[in-house]
């Protein structure tokens, strides 16, 4: 499920730029800026953003 | 959360009738250096580098241990020579972060079968707060 993964990496204390930001996790994608997470986007929404995060 | 203190019966009930047990930042530093990353996916690191451990999930993880093994778990936790037992203590670490992952899923499993929009809101805030660790206001 797709929300263990946001799980797991929410947890796993990710870097994330100070900047906006896009993680895709399959089903959707958590959108955020800094250290704060903005919003989620559907599967088909494109990301904005600095993408590649680990 | 007990420093080789032995804790009185009213403390302990105490420390069950919390939401969180809260590790402090040596005790997850240490935690992270024997048993590796799979320690963060107990709780939700906070700024300064301690971690919130639902209590509902150390109860059920030690449970599901059984009574032996989690001897073991507890003296490899006090001490750092006692390897052999490390393997009780690695399980208890895993099983508290399997036990969340599971409550997650039954959470989504109710909110997915939840027919009236408000207790579904309710059951939203409640995977919110599981998955980021904080109240997000609405």
């Amino acid at each position: 499920m797709d929300l263990l993964r946001l799980m797991e990496w929410v947890r796993g204390n990710p870097e994330v730029p100070d900047e906006a930001w896009c993680k895709d996790f399959g089903t959707f994608k958590l959108v955020g800026h800094g250290a704060i997470p903005g919003a989620f986007l559907e599967q088909e929404q494109p990301c904005f953003g600095k993408r590649g995060l680990k | 959360m007990v420093d080789g203190r032995m804790l009185s019966f009213i403390q302990f009930l105490e420390e069950l009738s919390k939401d969180y047990i809260t590790l402090s930042p040596a005790e997850v530093q240490r935690m992270r250096d024997r048993f590796g990353d799979k320690t963060l996916q107990m709780g939700h690191l906070d700024g300064d580098g301690s971690m919130s451990v639902p209590v509902n999930a150390i109860v059920e993880a030690v449970r599901s241990l059984g009574s032996r093994k989690l001897i073991e778990a507890v003296d490899s936790l006090k001490s750092e020579e006692m390897v052999s037992m490390l393997e009780s203590a690695e399980a208890l670490v895993e099983r508290v972060g399997e036990v969340q992952k599971r409550k997650l899923e039954q959470l989504v499993e109710k909110l997915q079968s939840e027919p009236d929009e408000a207790k579904a809101h309710q059951e939203w805030k409640q995977i919110e707060k599981m998955i980021f660790g904080v109240d997000y206001p609405d």
